[in-house]
């Protein structure tokens, strides 16, 4: 065959496609599904624009073929906010300045989200080892640095509210 | 261009099969990390595509033992990692780090962030061969077996004559790379990985694996020591260990071992990222650390 079917579920949609078996996920995310916040940079596995999470993990969606995603869950940046709602860690980013041109700012979310799923309360070293593989070309990464560990903080006293 | 064929088979008897069917001119994919970015820029143009992602029964690490009612890792046998088995899988397991520390020196100063080693596999680490990947070098250093499958059986080949160019490796078209197999470490043995890279997402400049076998009272029996990014194949450097053996290890014998190192690379890698004098001195300099370090553990 030289079309292979993905099944896929992005953000809680599923979708059941037939790609040309060499693309990668990236693109039929933004160009057969529209869904172009994740972003093509250097398509080969550098910069980290293109980070979404596959089955809960963060990974670069131009080192995985569609066809590889086949039976995946997707999460991508538009399914981050809720109800035009900002989620903690992009309101964190915002109110801290953690984004300039905002090319790089989906791909940190994602590995930021990741991250702190695994790890509720890092420090900033655990926060920077994990956006090592997500460049950025303005911030310097401070911001970003210091947006990750406010939104940590702020996820857990909402967490805490919510036990409470 | 035509689209390649796409197999993505669910079990690794019908990987086989369809890769015995496709002759030589198969690209296989497991994490993707080095093939699916290659494809991106046009260097690489698959015929057929062996998408081996789904074969679950390649990941795993073996090796444990319960004894005396206890969990124990490893305590004798060797440690078997299927082929799929994730960077991450290897980093969380626990247990693997103590016996193997020269595995988590190389996850640490792997470049690509998390992203890379939750995808990337390491058999294909190993089946990509790019000299400047970490974990070929670990395996040459720790004595690894690969063991390869295909219609016809399996081969087992040791990692030292795994390795035949850059991207070139022992593996036929026709055979899939299934399992690393670790020998146990004697007693008394310890390891280490140390590399250069310029920035937190450089390529290695110069990379060193050390394994040492000492006696209670310091004394080493064995050496090995491997190099990375400084040849085109990973590289074991017999007269720099011998520098090391039949005595502790201390600053004269380091120091030793690295003109040793420097003298023994007839050809260093000359590219964009380092000339080849100062892989040279670098290897030399890699090759010290990993030895001092593996010694003070």
């Amino acid at each position: 065959m030289t079309e292979a079917r993905v099944r896929l579920t992005v953000n809680g949609v599923a979708h059941d496609l037939a790609v040309d078996p060499r693309l990668p996920l990236v693109h039929v995310l933004r160009d057969a599904l529209g869904l172009t916040g994740t972003h093509a940079g250097c398509l080969t596995g550098h910069c980290g624009a293109c980070t979404v999470r596959l089955d809960g993990r963060a990974v670069k969606a131009c080192t995985v073929l569609a066809a590889s995603a086949d039976g995946a869950r997707v999460e991508t940046i538009e399914g981050v906010a809720r109800q035009g709602v900002l989620h903690p860690l992009q309101q964190a980013l915002w109110d801290r300045f953690g984004f300039q041109c905002g090319f790089c700012t989906p791909g940190m979310i994602m590995t930021a989200l990741d991250l702190l799923e695994q790890q509720p309360a890092p420090d900033a070293a655990a926060v920077r080892e994990a956006l090592a593989g997500n460049l950025c070309r303005c911030t310097g990464y401070q911001p970003i640095v210091e947006a990750v560990l406010a939104a940590a903080e702020a996820l857990r006293s909402l967490r805490r509210r919510t036990d409470g | 261009m035509t689209a390649p064929s796409y197999h993505a088979p669910r079990s690794l008897d019908d990987a086989l099969e369809i890769l015995g069917s496709l002759g030589d001119e198969a690209t296989v994919v497991a994490g993707g990390q080095d093939v699916v970015p290659l494809m991106n820029q046009g260097r690489l143009a698959p015929r057929h595509i062996m998408d081996i992602s789904h074969l679950t029964e390649l990941r795993g690490i073996a090796g444990e033992a319960t004894l005396g009612g206890e969990r124990r890792t490893f305590v004798h046998g060797p440690i078997i990692l299927g082929a799929l088995t994730t960077y991450t899988d290897v980093a969380r397991h626990p247990g693997l780090g103590a016996r193997l520390p020269l595995l988590t020196d190389a996850l640490r100063q792997m470049g690509g962030g998390p992203q890379v080693r939750h995808r990337g596999t390491v058999g294909g680490a190993v089946c990509a061969a790019q000299p400047v990947y970490d974990l070929p070098v670990c395996l040459l250093a720790l004595d690894a077996v690969f063991i390869l499958a295909g219609r016809e059986g399996v081969r087992r080949i040791p990692a030292s004559s795994f390795f035949l160019d850059a991207g070139r490796t022992a593996r036929r078209p026709a055979e899939l790379l299934t399992a690393i197999e670790i020998p146990p470490a004697p007693a008394g043995g310890t390891s280490a990985y140390v590399k250069l890279k310029f920035s937190e997402g450089g390529y290695t400049i110069a990379g060193a694996a050390s394994v040492l076998v000492r006696d209670p009272d310091g004394v080493c029996r064995e050496a090995r020591l491997a190099l990375a990014a400084v040849s085109r194949v990973p590289q074991r450097i017999p007269s720099a260990e011998s520098a090391v053996v039949g005595g502790r290890i201390g600053a004269q014998s380091l120091a030793t071992l690295g003109v040793r190192v420097e003298e023994a690379i007839a050809d260093p890698i000359d590219d964009v990222m380092a000339p080849a004098p100062y892989r040279r001195a670098m290897a030399g300099v890699m090759a010290r650390r990993a030895v001092a370090q593996a010694a003070a553990r």
